[in-house]
């Protein structure tokens, strides 16, 4: 088999589909082509120069951006929380003369400027500060509880995208041009219903079931890995079904291309027909939803943390926000905030590489 | 903020974290620790992280568990208020002092003899204003004078006080006295974070520590100093303990119900999935819930017959039951697991809100109150009731840290506020300290009550370390706070401790003291 032979067969055909674009009327929002040189992939960037030096300035220069707003609003808006950090902190027997004692050592007596400066100092010193409430370094906190978490969301989205991904192709596939319209509404139905499950609720049954009730698997803790099957799966199934709706319907669009019609007519076997020609058209949607999806994860599996007991790091910010501690919400508002700007940049570059026209969108970071 | 909307749903959580699992005191009866293994463990959840380790900073349910474990009080507090020995064998008190006799085998978790005078420099540490105790007050008695020595031969430890303060004895049984050896005390800041090697007095020591999920403490060998509670179960003390951090108490509900936990603590109806066939269970009160009023000029609350009003608009009874019916429908400012508490149901304004709504008609009220109870339950039922009586009344419902800053700090516009006191001493004089004294910013005096009747008792009651003649004093107080309503009792929000049959452990004053849990059958 010739190498050209497993290029889709012209730029056209190469352009991520989106759902939306398909509706009569809607205009195509489609950034990536350039009428202009109708310059085959790779080179259709404006002005010249590599596609990927402009890309890579752009997102390093938003990343900057998002660095500095990050750290300059989690600042501000912790001044917003009602609530005295001291009081909180100092326990319901203190006296009025122990918190204020408690507000000098935080440091929460000085101008707000001089903390500022303060907490602008020791970040760029790589120092997040020093929880008031455990007086732990809450590098130390981050480092404890963004292992946990991220442990659960990218097993997640990991899951999540291997379980949509084949779903959603072989529904859409197995119902191209109307057929099986059973299995159809049974596919849009059950994922239906499981991508609306609050997480929550499917913990719970999970645990009702395997743990409680067949006592298979362990109803909370991290301490193993069997632990991490119940957890996981709460949080992969929403998002698995969800992720297969998406596939299945950029799949549908895909399926109907002329080059796909052309590459059947060449008679692919089908494993080369689907995961080369069509897989990689249908993963920009997809996989710019699992990158927001991680994104979120990691911000705090907050309910399924606590259903499961599992030590991560939506619970931790949780507590501190209820206590007050400043500097653990700052701290990990600014991790959570880069970890999110850099899995998006990730997902960019991987959308980059899948259909380079994308490095040249119009809205820069 | 991504998550400030998930705050609300979290916050029970955060109010278990202050409800649950408070002790006072310290451990229990010998007994030989022959079991090894699986056997030797004990496992249960506690709601919320410790905030720290020094047991003296100790705020929370969970730091006083913790400092029960692995630092000894002076003396022990049983049901009734009664005080039973812990580092000390023997102790004789006036009302500005205390002498207490140390037993002779005491010893510092790193085997070095734990001397009086060790026990003096923690106590001395304690008391010092820098150190900044947050029950220190309650102990010593508010910006006290104190004197504290020691007596190597003699094997004695003596306090002395310029005024008069009852409470002392029955304060250093509160588990922030515990006594720290020298390493704790030569680094305060390493003791808050974690064990120092040879700082400890109490039976445990941690030995492993994963903040925010778990840890692991160890018996310390030869141990003996145990208190001996009324109630303390036979059997053997764990050899290792292990807590685990649940902040959802359906999980802990699902560990106990599997065998993974011996014993764990429920605010919420959780509870209820334990049979008293299979489990122990025992319900104490863990806050005891009562309105009080902002009496500054200017606020409704200032004229005592719209505080009248209020407590015949209220009905405490229906108020336990917006909280399950299973709390204490209370006298006073405290329920009768404290000693001297009023039992005296005539002195309690009976409801009336026919004669209520006479005086409360269009009056306007702001209520703010903490949805860290029940989500706030108890403060929605207060509105309710006083609007029935035609009040109009604007409820905030906060949460706890901007609640405790704008009503117990005085930094908010409040008229009336529903108190949640944990009460984390058992003692009367917790409560009392709220309602006398300068206000905020100098005092704790949060609804500037001026009841120079109900001070004078309670200086009555602080001068006498006779019995009778002190629980006298405070029923006056407690009647003088009653007739001018400065408060209006409601009801207790109890915690349920469930317990496999595995495990058993002493109750003194309703509460787990978690170095009285022994292992009573294999």
């Amino acid at each position: 088999m010739r190498t050209e032979d497993h290029r889709p067969v012209d730029a056209q055909s190469h352009r991520p589909e989106n759902p939306a674009a398909d509706t009569p009327g809607t205009p195509v929002t489609d950034t990536s082509e350039n009428p202009a040189t109708g310059a085959p992939e790779g080179t259709a960037v404006r002005g010249g120069g590599h596609p990927w030096a402009g890309f890579l300035l752009r997102r390093l220069g938003g990343l900057l951006a998002v660095l500095v707003t990050l750290v300059v609003v989690t600042f501000l808006i912790v001044q917003l929380i009602p609530g005295d950090p001291a009081r909180a902190l100092a326990g319901p027997d203190a006296t009025p003369q122990q918190i204020e004692q408690l507000r000098h050592e935080i440091g929460l007596d000085r101008p707000l400027p001089e903390q500022f400066a303060s907490y602008a100092g020791g970040l760029l010193g790589g120092d997040l500060g020093v929880s008031f409430q455990t007086r732990e370094p809450v590098a130390d906190v981050i480092a404890a509880r963004l292992p946990f978490t991220a442990e659960l969301a990218l097993l997640a989205v990991v899951v999540a995208l291997a379980v949509a991904v084949p779903l959603g192709m072989a529904v859409a596939v197995a119902t191209r041009g109307g057929r099986r319209p059973r299995l159809d509404a049974a596919f849009t139905f059950v994922t239906g219903l499981g991508g609306a499950a609050p997480e929550y609720v499917l913990g719970t049954l999970l645990v009702l079931v395997f743990a409680i009730g067949l006592g298979v698997l362990p109803a909370s803790g991290a301490a193993t890995l069997s632990a991490l099957v119940l957890p996981v799966t709460a949080i992969a199934l929403p998002g698995a079904c969800v992720l297969a709706r998406v596939v299945r319907r950029e799949a549908a669009v895909v399926l109907e291309q002329d080059y796909m019609r052309t590459a059947r007519g060449r008679r692919l076997p089908a494993p080369a027909l689907y995961a080369r020609h069509a897989l990689p058209n249908l993963l920009t949607g997809t996989l710019t939803l699992g990158g927001l999806t991680l994104s979120a994860l990691l911000g705090g599996t907050v309910i399924v943390e606590s259903v499961f007991a599992w030590p991560g790091m939506g619970t931790r910010v949780v507590e501190a926000i209820l206590a007050r501690d400043y500097p653990v919400i700052q701290g990990t508002v600014l991790v959570l905030g880069l970890l999110a700007a850099l899995i998006n940049m990730i997902v960019d570059v991987l959308l980059g590489l899948l259909d380079p026209r994308t490095l040249a969108g119009r809205s820069h970071a | 903020m991504p998550r400030t909307r998930r705050t609300a749903g979290t916050a029970l959580a955060a109010s278990a974290a202050l409800l649950a699992s408070a002790c006072t005191t310290s451990t229990g009866t010998p007994g030989d620790v022959t079991a090894s293994g699986q056997d030797a463990v004990i496992r249960y959840a506690v709601t919320s992280d410790v905030t720290g380790f020094d047991p003296a900073k100790a705020s929370a349910a969970t730091d006083y568990g913790f400092a029960a474990l692995a630092y000894d009080t002076l003396v022990g507090r049983d049901d009734g208020g009664k005080i039973v020995s812990g580092l000390a064998e023997k102790w004789e008190a006036t009302p500005t002092s205390a002498v207490f006799t140390l037993r002779k085998d005491l010893t510092c978790s790193d085997g070095k003899p734990l001397t009086p005078a060790d026990v003096a420099a923690s106590l001395r540490r304690y008391a010092d204003p820098a150190t900044g105790a947050p029950g220190v007050g309650l102990v010593f008695g508010p910006g006290n004078k104190i004197d504290i020595t020691s007596d190597n031969t003699a094997g004695t430890v003596t306090v002395k006080l310029a005024t008069p303060w009852s409470d002392l004895v029955t304060g250093l049984a509160n588990g922030p006295t515990g006594i720290v050896c020298a390493p704790g005390l030569a680094d305060p800041a390493k003791l808050a974070q974690g064990p120092v090697p040879g700082a400890g007095t109490g039976p445990y020591v941690i030995e492993k520590a994963q903040r925010g999920a778990a840890y692991t403490l160890r018996l310390r060998d030869g141990y003996t100093a145990f208190v001996p509670y009324s109630d303390q179960p036979q059997g053997e003390p764990a050899k290792t303990i292990e807590i685990t951090v649940m902040g959802n108490e359906s999980t802990a509900a699902n560990e106990l119900s599997t065998g993974v936990l011996d014993y764990a603590a429920f605010t919420g109806p959780d509870a209820a999935r334990f049979s008293d066939a299979e489990y122990t269970k025992f319900t104490a009160p863990v806050l005891r819930m009562f309105v009080v009023f902002n009496q500054r000029e200017g606020h409704p609350g200032a004229d005592q017959k719209i505080r009248q009003a209020v407590s015949r608009a209220l009905d405490p009874a229906a108020f336990n039951k917006v909280f399950g019916g299973k709390g204490e429908v209370m006298k006073s400012f405290a329920d009768s697991t404290i000693p001297c508490a009023n039992a005296d149901a005539s002195l309690v304004t009976p409801a009336d809100p026919e004669a209520a709504e006479k005086t409360l008609s269009g009056v306007k009220l702001t209520l703010t109150g903490t949805n860290g109870v029940g989500g706030g339950a108890g403060n929605t039922y207060v509105q309710e009731a006083l609007r029935a009586a035609g009040a109009e009344v604007t409820l905030r419902n906060v949460d706890n840290a901007t609640w405790a800053t704008e009503v117990l700090g005085g930094k908010g516009e409040w008229d009336i506020t529903v108190m949640a006191h944990l009460n984390l001493s058992s003692t009367l004089t917790n409560a009392a300290v709220l309602l006398t004294g300068p206000p905020p910013p100098n005092g704790r005096n949060f609804g500037a009550v001026e009841n120079a009747e109900f001070g004078r008792n309670v200086a009555m009651a602080m001068a006498t370390v006779d019995e009778s003649a002190k629980c006298a004093a405070w029923a006056e107080a407690q009647k003088s706070v009653l007739s001018r309503h400065d408060i209006v009792p409601l009801s207790t929000v109890p915690v349920t401790y469930v317990f496999n049959r595995r495990v058993a452990g002493a109750t003194p004053l309703g509460l787990v003291d978690p170095s009285s849990l022994r292992i009573v059958k294999k």
